[in-house]
Formats: C-alpha cells, structure tokens, sequence
C-alpha cells in the first residue's frame, strides 16, 4: 500500500508543469489502476488460509463484501491523498479545487469494488469483470468536466451495485480445492 | 449427511457420503483421496454446499443457514498457515475479532488451549487453537496427523470431532491415535 501511495506521489510529481485538468484525469486513471491492483492483489489465492478462515467465520456475506472492499478502498484513498498533497505542494494548495480530488477518490473506489468481483470469477467472466471497472474508470473520467454531480452519482451507482454483487458472489462462492 | 455429492463442471468430486456423529462423538472418515477429503471437511463445515443430498450440522442446513452452521462448526484446515502474523496473539485477536469475541479473554483462552497442545507444530496448532476459542460443538479437521490425535481429543473435550483423511488407512491410524486418550 505505501509503495503504491509512493508511485502516486511520483506521478504526481512527473505531472508537476501540468494544469488542473490533467492532474484530475491522472489521479481517476492512476486511482482505478492501483484500485484493480489491491483488489486482485489482495484476493486471488495469493492467502488462501486467510480467505479460507473468513469464509469459515460466522458472519453474512455481506458483512464479508464490505470488509473486504474496505482494504482497496483504504488504499486508493491513501494513494491518492499522496498524489493530491503533492499536487498541492508542487502547484500551490490556492490551485486545487475540491471536487477533483473527492471525484478521483470515488472513481478509484467504485472501479476497486467492481474489480472485487472478478477476484470470485475465473476465465471469461473474471476478464469480463476487470474491463468493466476500466470501462467505468474510462466513463467517470469523460463525465468529470461537462457534468460533475453526475459523475459522483455514476460512482456511487456504479459502487452500490458492483458491492451487492460481490456480496452476493461469495455467498455463492465455493472455496473447493481443484 | 444423507446422500451429499459435490459436483463442478459436470464432474463429480464427492461420491454420495452418508455420516452421522451425534454429540461429542468421533469420527475418523476415510475418503477416497486428498481433494474429497478436503471438500467433505468444508461440507462438514459449512464452507461448501452439497450439490446433492442433505447436509444438516446441528438443525441446520448449511445452504439455508450457513451462519448458525458456522457458529456451531470450527474447521481447521490442511494446509499450513503463512506467517502472515507477527505473533499468535495477533492471530487470536483477528480471529475473535471475525468470530466477534472479546479479544483479551480468547487471547488467554487460546494460550491454555495451546499449552495442552504441546508438540504439535505451530502451523497446525495454531488454527486449532484458533477455531476452538469460539467454543464449536463441532470440530472438522481435514486430513489432521495421526501423531497429533491424543492432543487433539485431550484439548477438545466434549466438543465432538470430524476428521477427514485420504485413505483407510490414515482414518485407521488417527481413529487409533485418538483412542488412546479416549
């Protein structure tokens, strides 16, 4: 989570000449990537016993869902407060304006959250899933300057829906060995 | 389990099992190789739906109730358990914290579950301790040591006991383990 939080920070100091808009587009862009990143990182037989052992705890799987969203959310959010502090130092905190920040923030943690369903989901269906969040990446970052709240409104659907999915995925999901 | 089969992708992994074990009972069950010993343990424990037939833990059906059935159940799984924590105390506290039980006290509890499991590996005698904080009625162990059966029976008191292994022969010898402290 800090090397990624680390290379937010770079990239944003690589993007140091740029304007406003440019670093919004890369905090969206480079939020969902490091977003798909933890979620498959953090689920993908990589700690089987780990996920093993949750499976095995009493709780819903619903209860299972939003904690485990919560790690890549944890991390976006972290990364991304990397990339904004160093904007804000390298361009002037007077420049930055809050609705970029907070929009990155919650396009990265909607494209996590449905990068979580692919985690349950192998072959096609898996793929399938990890286009889709950078599908909504892509569509968050072209709503972001004509229509603002939309873009919030698309995250946030786009989060709930990709969340009760995932929820739903585990309560089905076997964890048989093969 | 009344007739439970596990299928996946037309293939069926677990031939239909029929087990009964009534309260504090033990039961070492031989299963036709490795991966249906581990998927009749998850069965038994509530992690895995049968494909076919009944699988009841206690009153409950685990395709029904899957939360009352892992309240009931501690499952321990084969393979061994990474390092992914510091210390068993952190290991405790995140299992009570999934279990929702008070950390402190399933700390001390899981330290004298594991004074009496003394000479068993850490790798396995961690999740043991681990699964018995919660109290089960119901411990499933899958594919356990032989060498570790007298421990095992010594700290799981009344709770009954669910092993699955990959041959008659590993079932003979932890059925036999377990006796001498039966």
């Amino acid at each position: 989570m800090l090397y990624v939080a680390a290379a937010a920070a770079l990239f944003a100091a690589l993007q140091m000449h740029s304007d406003l808009g440019a670093h919004a587009l890369g905090a969206a862009l480079f939020g969902s990537l490091a977003g798909i990143y933890f979620a498959l990182a953090q689920r993908g037989g990589r700690m089987r016993e780990l996920e093993l052992c949750e499976q095995s705890a009493p709780l819903y799987a619903r209860e299972v869902a939003r904690a485990i969203a919560s790690v890549p959310i944890l991390g976006v959010v972290i990364s991304l407060a990397g990339y904004w502090i160093v904007t804000g130092i390298s361009s002037g905190p007077t420049d930055l304006v809050a609705a970029p920040v907070f929009l990155s923030m919650a396009c990265a943690c909607a494209v996590s959250i449905v990068a979580l369903c692919a985690t349950v989901r192998t072959g096609f269906w898996q793929a399938v899933y990890i286009v889709l969040a950078a599908v909504i990446a892509a569509t968050v970052v072209m709503l972001e300057y004509p229509q603002l709240p939309a873009a919030f409104l698309f995250c946030g659907i786009a989060g709930f829906i990709a969340l009760r999915q995932f929820g739903e995925a585990l309560a089905r999901w076997d964890p048989a060995p093969f | 389990m009344r007739g439970a089969t596990f299928r996946r992708g037309g293939e069926e992994l677990v031939t239909a099992q029929n087990v009964e074990l009534d309260e504090g009972d033990r039961l070492a069950h031989a299963c036709s190789g490795n991966r249906a010993a581990a998927i009749i343990a998850m069965m038994a424990a509530g992690l895995v739906r049968a494909s076919g037939g009944a699988v009841y833990i206690g009153a409950f059906d685990p395709r029904i109730q899957p939360v009352h059935v892992k309240r009931l159940a501690g499952y321990v799984p084969h393979e061994t358990l990474p390092n992914e924590f510091p210390s068993f105390e952190q290991y405790i506290e995140y299992r009570a914290a999934l279990w929702q039980l008070p950390q402190a006290e399933s700390v001390v509890r899981a330290r004298h579950i594991l004074a009496g499991l003394d000479g068993i590996h850490e790798s396995f005698a961690y999740p043991l301790a681990g699964a018995l904080i919660a109290q089960p009625r119901l411990l499933v162990l899958d594919r356990p040591q032989a060498v570790y059966g007298p421990q095992i029976t010594g700290v799981s008191k009344t709770c009954a006991i669910f092993s699955t292994h990959g041959s008659e022969a590993e079932a003979a010898r932890f059925q036999d383990a377990c006796a001498v402290r039966v």
